[in-house]
């Protein structure tokens, strides 16, 4: 069976068939379906191609050899954390340590952020207002810009003038101290 | 995105700038809060010649393949050694043909 083909299942759906058959098959469709993001996500650790090639079948491997043993209900987080953590590893060995934190306490950020339901709310829509007013004016701008905007990160970089990163940083910040704002209008939600 | 992951002819071609303005704003904000996707997206972004990818995914996927494989043969012929009862017929098969041959011979 083809990548194409197997689109239709789910990563649970051909992990059940995994485990029961132990047909390294459906464990060979998981794998290709996420090797796009494990390379995207070693080379945002390794910060170098060759490297990140080698820890992806690395970590194609320890998937291989590790996943007939535990018994792996959310291949997505679980192949994440592989990933992460065998990148972590690395980069510890080259004695990178504050890179690695930097990129946890990021990672940590990002994890703790749902804001799809306060968008969706109407009744909230003033409360947003006065939260967006008292944000820093560059969250600010960032913010209306891509949320309300919608306008991409390569199109708020040119009208701002601000980089890449500090338009994600600016983004991400504003969208937390717009959580933190609501929360303190609205105690009860 | 069937099973949380974008297509991945949409991220080659958001990596490319080959999709228009609302189509990138749209894939970044199916994204966003997703530490592996976005993860994921960043790295990809730092490599030099996105056009190289597809060849460094179909590598990956050939080694890959290999790599199952060779565990697949490794577990048949585990298999096969486990099987006593298979190797003493067969020894015995070959014994009975070599007997025949020599009782028709001499």
């Amino acid at each position: 069976m083809s990548l194409k083909h197997s689109s239709h299942k789910t990563d649970q759906e051909l992990l059940e068939l995994y485990y029961q058959s132990q047909d390294t098959e459906w464990l060979g469709l998981l794998l290709q379906r996420y090797t796009l993001l494990l390379l995207g996500t070693c080379m945002k650790y390794l910060k170098n191609e060759t490297e990140a090639r080698d820890a992806v079948q690395h970590i194609f491997m320890k998937v291989i050899a590790e996943l007939p043993r535990y018994k792996v209900d959310y291949f997505k987080s679980w192949i994440y954390t592989i990933a992460r953590n065998y990148c972590l590893m690395k980069l510890r060995d080259k004695n990178k340590q504050t890179v690695v934190l930097n990129e946890q306490s990021t990672i940590a950020e990002s994890e703790h952020i749902d804001f799809k339901e306060l968008w969706e709310k109407d009744r909230q829509l003033e409360n947003m207002k006065k939260a967006l007013a008292e944000l820093q004016e560059p969250q600010r701008v960032c913010v209306t810009l891509f949320y309300l905007q919608k306008q991409s990160y390569q199109q708020i970089t040119a009208s701002t003038g601000y980089s890449m990163l500090q338009v994600k940083s600016h983004i991400q910040n504003g969208k937390r101290n717009l959580k933190n704002h609501l929360e303190r209008l609205n105690p009860h939600d | 995105m069937p099973n949380g992951i974008p297509d991945e002819e949409v991220v080659l071609r958001y990596l490319g700038n080959e999709i228009p303005n609302e189509e990138q704003q749209a894939f970044e904000a199916s994204i966003e809060g997703d530490p592996f996707l976005e993860d994921a997206v960043e790295g990809l972004q730092e490599i030099n010649q996105p056009g190289q990818i597809p060849l460094l995914l179909n590598d990956l996927r050939l080694n890959l393949n290999q790599q199952l494989n060779k565990k697949k043969l490794r577990k048949e012929k585990r298999k096969l050694k486990d099987q006593p009862i298979l190797i003493i017929a067969i020894i015995m098969i070959l014994a009975i043909l070599i007997l025949g041959y020599f009782m028709v011979r001499f």
